[in-house]
């Protein structure tokens, strides 16, 4: 790092200024900071790759990657293998985790999950998410839809309806990363309780199909609804989970 | 970034919200395909799949020559407890009863003494029953109870008894906490028999511990629910 302290200053891609007194590392680390908290990184969305900023701002890709691993130990972002490394927002003081609800334990042992985002996108809500979110029918709402495998074994399908007055943010947040517990929790929008749902589904041949269900294994299906403080619906989600590859956990208060 | 809903979902959306917004209660027979197409303007065939669908998930069924009802909801099994569902069914009117199949004393397994944390072989009741909710064979539990702890508890259990009241009036013990795990088996031929269903049909397994205020384990459970009859809801919140 020495080479890069020469105590010059030349002009880069960038509005930042690299100041050479102090260690750079240290520098790209308050650099992140500040656009993170002056919101130009958002909550939920990836920041540039490491030999993005290191082109940025000319330096070595090791001093990056020192500032990058410097906040993740903050806690201020999270590094998500194959997918970048991510600026985590604020959580919630009282993970609502340890009130109850379900949580899903994968019978596998190797725990790397793939999850892959199959559609996302603002679709009208239509009648049915109009009376559910109370809001107009042509108000429009996010769509995403997840599918999550662990190697070549499909495990679920997941599709998540969120109203785009609730939560704008949404169209960067990269969904595939964080639940939607967390990303209420980073814009500060008030989940007040949720309500989980666990059923059997026995038909569903389409759904079985795409998750590779082998014949007479059942179907699990989650719904979750996530609430406000006025009970009114913020969120709902569906998921269809192999019950061959998964179990679920709960405790009791 | 639009998202252009498939007209297959779109018939699925306007069913489903058709039901809810008219009340539709179980047993109630949706109007003809042509009305709903002529109503909504869909084609016949993506109404047909959007019927399809909601048949295969259990929302609806269809009686041969007489059309498509509404299907009878899941029961909710919520999380507080097996006894709480119990009572909660009861308040709604829901005809419960229940029938001890098997009751004797044995000898700890592994398992059993590590949930109650009791020493390996100690004696302990095993109690085997099967419930019947709405007249109809629903829940196969199996529970475990030490002997040392709880006395002559075989001596006031009978059909007629619950075990939380016992556990609250004998022996001043509250069951309030647990831990609980959900997951899938399949009937075997004997449990088939005692549900009423047909072997290999999926049933709900959970088994969990209920202790009491000072976190000692009371009970070890494992119930088998008809997965046709209960679907399991817990509510979260701050």
């Amino acid at each position: 790092m020495n080479r890069e302290n020469e105590g010059k200053e030349y002009s880069i891609q960038s509005d930042e200024v690299i100041d050479y007194h102090m260690p750079i590392y240290l520098q790209l680390r308050e650099i992140i900071r500040s656009k993170i908290e002056e919101g130009e990184y958002m909550p939920g969305t990836a920041i540039p790759s490491e030999n993005k900023l290191a082109d940025t701002f000319g330096i070595n890709r090791l001093t990056v990657r020192n500032a990058v691993e410097a906040l993740a130990n903050e806690g201020i972002l999270q590094r998500v293998q194959g997918k970048g490394v991510f600026v985590v927002g604020n959580k919630y003081e009282e993970a609502l985790e340890e009130h109850g609800g379900f949580i899903s334990a994968l019978s596998t042992n190797q725990r790397r999950e793939t999850v892959k985002e199959l559609a996302k996108g603002l679709r009208p809500a239509g009648d049915k998410f109009a009376n559910y979110f109370d809001i107009e029918p042509d108000a429009q709402i996010f769509y995403v839809k997840h599918f999550t495998s662990i190697g070549d074994d499909p495990i679920s399908m997941e599709e998540i309806y969120v109203p785009k007055e609730i939560l704008p943010e949404l169209e960067v947040v990269n969904t595939s990363v964080f639940t939607m517990k967390d990303i209420f929790a980073f814009y500060d929008i008030e989940l007040y309780s949720m309500r989980q749902t666990l059923e059997v589904i026995d038909g569903m041949p389409k759904t079985r199909k795409m998750l590779n269900v082998p014949d007479g294994a059942a179907l699990f299906m989650l719904a979750s609804d996530y609430f406000d403080k006025r009970g009114q619906s913020i969120g709902y989600s569906t998921s269809f989970v192999r019950s061959d590859k998964s179990s679920f956990s709960i405790k009791m208060h | 970034m639009d998202y252009r809903v498939p007209p297959g979902v779109e018939a699925i959306e306007k069913l489903q919200n058709f039901i809810k917004v008219n009340r539709l209660t179980a047993n109630t027979r949706i109007p003809s395909e042509r009305d709903l197409c002529e109503m909504w303007g869909v084609r016949r065939s993506t109404l047909r799949q959007a019927v399809d669908t909601l048949v295969e998930s259990g929302e609806l069924y269809r009686v041969k020559g007489a059309g498509v009802y509404v299907a009878v909801s899941k029961l909710v099994r919520n999380m507080s407890g097996a006894d709480a569902m119990i009572d909660e069914l009861m308040q709604q009117g829901i005809p419960m009863s229940k029938k001890i199949i098997s009751a004797r004393v044995i000898e700890a397994t592994k398992q059993i003494s590590k949930r109650l944390r009791i020493p390996l072989g100690r004696k302990v009741y095993e109690y085997i029953r099967v419930r019947e909710v709405g007249h109809i064979p629903s829940i196969m539990e199996t529970s475990y109870i030490d002997c040392e702890q709880y006395p002559d508890f075989d001596k006031h259990y009978n059909n007629k008894t619950s075990m939380a009241s016992l556990f609250r009036n004998l022996y001043h013990q509250e069951m309030v906490k647990g831990e609980e795990r959900i997951s899938i088996t399949y009937a075997s031929e004997s449990e088939a028999g005692l549900l009423d269903i047909e072997a290999n049909s999926s049933l709900f397994f959970t088994a969990g511990v209920l202790t009491n205020e000072e976190n000692v384990p009371v009970m070890y459970y494992k119930q088998l629910l008809r997965s046709d009859r209960f679907k399991f809801v817990s509510m979260i919140s701050k």
